[in-house]
């Protein structure tokens, strides 16, 4: 009988754990719709992270808008005009930066909501403390007319939703590997069982698309200088059921991550090897101080003293190597994100 | 965009180090807050792009520019548009080492960091 490989098992724990991680949502429709300040306005939602605002449209279309507008008002509307902004927490205290405005299309609501997190400073979430990283819902407006195009950048169709989320793979492949042939080797059944992985929220579906295309976090072929207290063991004895060769995430070229600041800031994006030229695996708080030096000071005794990274909802521990977060905790189009939050004192 | 590059591409020049601009201006470790206005700036600097026809896609006269490091990929994506002449109606599909297309707000310097070769970047069109 064979154990189950711990890498493995351990990674697909933490995939499962951050599909699994929702955000909670609530919707209003925004003064002047119609629709608008009665009573059936507002609607709540819970969703998980890897998901888009296009996919939620039909839910919120039959729960909330139908039930908000007349029927003539109803058949006047289209939900091609229709689009999502987050709401001025009227609840928390001022002293935040620059909202995100319009929420686009094709970021998933794990960067809607990483933005809207971020959006003030925040004391160091602790493990021991009862409030999550983020205790507050996501509040969103809906608009039902004139969608600002220059900030939305494409229509709200699924069709859409899937080309860009095809094209996030894709790009997240090439990040990895210096070309696509993963994602372009697919059969159609195992790309759309990806897509429906996501449309439907079955984590199996997925996995079957994912487990070919992402690395996992063993140690990187025989004759590297890597070793491992994880030797992996050949596919056959994958939990999983994968019979495609496993790669390792440290012998990729580059990590797919993108790092988020508030107030608008542009993102940062940046080719980060999962192996130092030390030899030892790429920490996040290395990069960190690499590409964020004045917020993550060298000398500094405590590395979050005036800002601290979020992902997939909670705080991450400046050790943990990038290239196990990217195996293990990327969202469903192959990319970690990871927000920077400002420390309150 | 600018003028059409020269026949000698030269690399993008990159800002100065943050490391180095603030040696320069401050003693004392600046707040967060100043960080963050730091980190805000746009990148002023140019990328070098340079545009491959896919398919039977129009061929350009000068196919190279510089765009705005700064700037979104949706400004070469209209830059692009304008230069073929293209009706708003007609589709144009934009990738990027005839790999993937960007999403339209990654950034111009993002994407030549990570995907340029030989001092420039290469959008694919058709």
């Amino acid at each position: 009988m064979s154990t189950p490989n711990p890498v493995h098992s351990s990674t697909n724990l933490f995939r499962r754990l951050s599909w699994q991680t929702s955000i909670s949502i609530s919707i209003r429709i925004a003064d002047g719709e119609p629709g608008a300040g009665i009573g059936a306005d507002r609607y709540f939602i819970q969703t998980p992270r890897y998901t888009y605002l296009p996919l939620l449209i039909p839910e919120i279309r039959e729960s909330l808008v139908e039930l908000a507008l007349d029927d003539k008002q109803i058949e006047e509307t289209d939900e091609k005009d229709w689009w999502f902004e987050e709401e001025e927490d009227e609840d928390e205290a001022p002293g935040g930066f620059a909202r995100q405005g319009a929420c686009r299309w094709h970021w998933p609501i794990d960067l809607i909501s990483i933005h809207s997190y971020i959006s003030r400073p925040r004391p160091l979430p602790l493990p021991s403390s009862s409030s999550s990283t983020e205790p507050k819902q996501l509040k969103l407006l809906l608009h039902l007319s004139k969608p600002p195009i220059d900030r939305l950048l494409m229509p709200n169709n699924i069709e859409t939703c899937k080309t860009q989320w095809l094209n996030q793979i894709k790009e997240a492949d090439f990040v990895r590997w210096r070309n696509t042939n993963k994602v372009t080797g697919l059969r159609k059944t195992e790309l759309d069982n990806g897509w429906d992985g996501i449309v439907q929220d079955d984590y199996d579906a997925y996995l079957r698309m994912a487990s070919r295309v992402l690395p996992l976090p063993i140690a990187p072929a025989v004759g590297s200088n890597m070793t491992s207290p994880n030797p992996s063991r050949p596919p056959s004895t994958d939990p999983s059921g994968s019979t495609a060769k496993a790669e390792s995430a440290y012998s990729t070229r580059a990590i797919p991550i993108k790092i988020y600041l508030p107030d608008n800031a542009p993102v940062i994006q940046e080719v980060i090897p999962p192996i130092g030229t030390d030899g030892k695996p790429t920490t996040l708080l290395s990069i960190l101080r690499q590409h964020l030096h004045l917020l993550f000071p060298s000398r500094s005794p405590d590395p979050y003293s005036l800002a601290f990274p979020v992902a997939q909802g909670i705080l991450i521990p400046e050790q943990s190597e990038v290239a196990w977060l990217a195996a293990c905790m990327c969202g469903a189009d192959g990319w970690l994100r990871i927000g920077i939050c400002l420390r309150a004192q | 965009m600018s003028i059409p590059t020269p026949d000698l591409l030269s690399p993008a020049i990159r800002p100065p180090s943050a490391e180095t601009m603030m040696a320069n201006s401050i003693v004392t470790q600046p707040t967060a807050l100043e960080a963050l206005e730091h980190y805000k700036k746009k990148d002023a600097s140019k990328v070098v792009v340079r545009f491959k026809a896919i398919g039977s896609a129009p061929i350009m006269k000068n196919n190279v520019f510089k765009a705005t490091a700064g700037h979104k990929f949706q400004a070469v994506i209209l830059f692009l548009r304008q230069q073929l002449g293209m009706k708003k109606e007609e589709a144009l599909f934009t990738y990027i080492n005839a790999a993937f297309a960007p999403a339209p707000d990654d950034t111009v310097g993002n994407l030549y960091k990570c995907f340029g070769t030989e001092g420039h970047l290469i959008v694919n069109y058709r």
